[in-house]
């Protein structure tokens, strides 16, 4: 039977490395390492983790692509 | 000395300023002209473009704003072997299975062996056909901020779980409601900004998770499978993935 974890309004729940407002865990998975961010502190991370476009235009550039 | 090859691609990467160049200046791709007049240096610059249907390294090949549907006008079948960043921000409005069925064109990534951002920013595409992408050794970020993408006929990863799609593969994919995945997700991987995803979509993406994997996690959008499930959380929803008890499923509201 999977455990089923929520988290509080405005918050996500993580492990460090698994996100969401519902979590259905993995059978045999226990929810105890999993603690809450706000949303705004999600949002910080995946920003810091995202490439974006001026990223790969600067790579294109390193490569020697006239864009 | 240059290949040809070499300085085929050299001209590729600076078709933004190629295409823009008429026929009178002697450089012989004048596209531009081309479109307008209907000449025949519209073929001689897509089989320069596409090595008269032979290029198979078509990484980049239609990044950036200038392809635009007047400008994307392949006229050669596509079947690289490399396709990294093909359609990196590119320009393309509306639907790329219609507009290549119209152009006669074929694009298969059957065996293409690196699919990585390879629609990622192409914001105003709304269909994209197959992507077979079960040759593919690097799959992340292949639809990443796909903005404007609606359907996905078949996406196909490989049949033993091995690929690592990343949370990003389908980043940003807020418009997506219809996709049917084929082959085994082996790894990570998140719709969750798809909130219109259908249930026959959810259902296929889920069916396709691997039986062994081992504590990986699907994401999804809370509000997609809430439609799709008729908000039955407790009841439908956990019935149906009860399949993958081994998979740590997450939604995000």
């Amino acid at each position: 039977m999977r455990k089923i974890i929520k988290a509080s309004e405005g918050h996500i729940l993580t492990d460090g490395n698994i996100f969401g407002s519902i979590i259905y865990l993995a059978e045999g998975r226990s929810g105890e390492d999993f603690y809450e961010i706000t949303e705004a502190e999600y949002e910080a991370l995946q920003e810091s983790e995202e490439a974006t476009a001026e990223d790969y235009q600067s790579a294109l550039r390193s490569l020697g692509v006239n864009i | 000395m240059p290949t040809i090859a070499e300085k085929l691609t050299e001209i590729a990467s600076k078709t933004h300023a190629v295409y823009n160049r008429g026929y009178d200046t002697g450089f012989g791709f004048g596209y531009d002209k081309a479109i307008y007049d209907g000449s025949e240096f519209k073929s001689l610059f897509w089989n320069a473009f596409q090595q008269n249907g032979n290029r198979v390294n078509y990484d980049y090949g239609f990044y950036g704003g200038q392809w635009t549907n007047k400008i994307f006008t392949p006229e050669h079948d596509m079947k690289p072997t490399s396709a990294k960043q093909m359609f990196l921000n590119n320009n393309f409005r509306g639907d790329l299975v219609e507009a290549l069925d119209t152009l006669d064109v074929v694009l298969d990534f059957s065996i293409c062996k690196d699919v990585s951002n390879l629609f990622a920013y192409a914001k105003k595409i709304t269909h994209i056909g197959t992507v077979n992408m079960s040759s593919a050794t690097s799959i992340a970020g292949a639809f990443v901020s796909c903005e404007g993408l609606e359907s996905i006929d078949e996406v196909i990863f490989n049949g033993n779980g091995t690929q690592h799609p990343g949370t990003t593969i389908f980043k940003g994919c807020a418009a997506l409601k219809n996709i049917t995945v084929s082959g085994v997700i082996g790894d990570d991987i998140s719709f969750k900004d798809s909130h219109g995803l259908t249930r026959a979509s959810i259902e296929s993406i889920v069916d396709a998770l691997s039986t062994t994997a081992s504590d990986k996690t699907l994401s999804l959008s809370q509000n997609a499978v809430g439609s799709a499930f008729d908000w039955d959380f407790s009841g439908a929803w956990t019935d149906f993935i009860a399949k993958r008890s081994n998979w740590n499923i997450s939604l995000f509201s």
